[in-house]
């Protein structure tokens, strides 16, 4: 009497138990697998910013072109800031030989104040250029970060941008920056 | 005698194993690994050698035709078209081999889009480029995109927080 009674009081606590055994084997399976197909860096994308292409017939753009066009160019030794016709500055490679985008920002933030309609630039480098600079040529001429008051707030700067080599006549900007050198 | 009853009994029946809190992590975990595979984008880099540069840029990639530039070799979509070291004998800044499988897809889109008119060829293109490709040779393939009438022409990056 007394074990039988213990059995009917163990049968139900025997069938809690779920059978997740088909399942288990699913998510063994599955995870493992989507965890080396999953990608965790982020990719997105810069647009490049192609000029109309002038009319048939019209020639080459006259140099000193009405509207100053801010152009950075990208050479071996660092980066040369044009506004026009006319360089602006040179920015020097730093000590350790890398580009100083952050110092270009801050000069084309200056360039920005005193054209603050305009939207596109120029960056023009030498063949050798690696993709890498570039990019973050065009990260620093894009937007700047700007601290106001305990917040940093993204000013956009010249977002349409056009890239070109240098002295190549085909995709060179108004000017040849490379030939002033 | 009656007391080790019990106790005898409970020593026959197999131990059980609690997996219950095991079974919600893998089942969370699973539900996300699933949606970020499906939310994966549409950028996979076709070739094996291929580093991103790095932007601040936030703007989210589109289902495009993709030009890959590797270290070696050149690739549209999937295909491998040209490899770099032939390249380089080339003169002028049209790539011929790019130019071709270019003008493949132009002309079926346009066939789709001749069917379909919900289908538009927007002519836009996303290279996925290595870092360290010189500017020469990325001029040659923009030059060429352009003139095989894929004029808007974005770049890939890997997105990375602003440090500052």
């Amino acid at each position: 009497m007394l074990g039988r009674l213990a059995q009917g009081r163990r049968r139900p606590v025997a069938d809690e138990a779920i059978h997740i055994v088909a399942l288990w084997n699913l998510m063994i399976i599955l995870i493992p697998f989507l965890l080396l197909s999953a990608v965790f860096s982020q990719t997105s994308i810069l647009n490049l910013y192609l000029p109309p292409p002038p009319p048939p017939g019209a020639g080459k753009t006259p140099p000193g072109a009405p509207t100053p066009k801010p152009v950075v160019s990208i050479v071996r030794d660092g980066y040369l800031v044009s506004d026009g016709p006319t360089v602006v500055a040179a920015i020097p490679l730093d000590a350790e030989g890398r580009y100083q985008a952050r110092k270009l920002t801050d000069l084309l933030l200056q360039v920005k104040t005193s054209i603050p309609d305009r939207l596109d630039i120029v960056i023009l480098s030498e063949a050798t250029i690696p993709y890498e600079t570039i990019v973050q040529t065009m990260d620093a001429s894009r937007e700047a970060v700007v601290e106001q008051e305990e917040h940093r707030e993204a000013v956009p700067l010249f977002p349409n941008i056009s890239l070109g080599q240098i002295g190549r006549a085909a995709l060179a900007a108004p000017i040849d920056v490379g030939d002033r050198e | 005698m009656n007391r080790r009853t019990p106790g005898s009994r409970r020593h026959l029946e197999p131990p059980r194993l609690n997996l219950t809190a095991m079974v919600d992590v893998f089942t969370v975990l699973l539900v996300f690994l699933l949606k970020s595979f499906a939310a994966e984008g549409t950028l996979t880099a076709a070739a094996q050698n291929l580093e991103l540069p790095s932007s601040t840029s936030s703007l989210t990639p589109q289902a495009t035709i993709t030009i890959t530039v590797s270290e070696d070799a050149l690739f549209v979509d999937d295909e491998r078209v040209a490899e770099l070291a032939q390249l380089a004998g080339i003169d002028g800044l049209y790539l011929p081999a790019l130019g071709q499988a270019l003008k493949v897809r132009v002309d079926k889109a346009r066939f789709i889009a001749g069917n379909n008119t919900t289908v538009a060829f927007q002519g836009k293109v996303t290279i996925l480029g290595d870092k360290k490709t010189p500017f020469a040779l990325l001029e040659r393939i923009m030059y060429t995109a352009s003139a095989s009438e894929f004029g808007d022409i974005a770049l890939a990056v890997y997105q990375h927080s602003r440090a500052r």
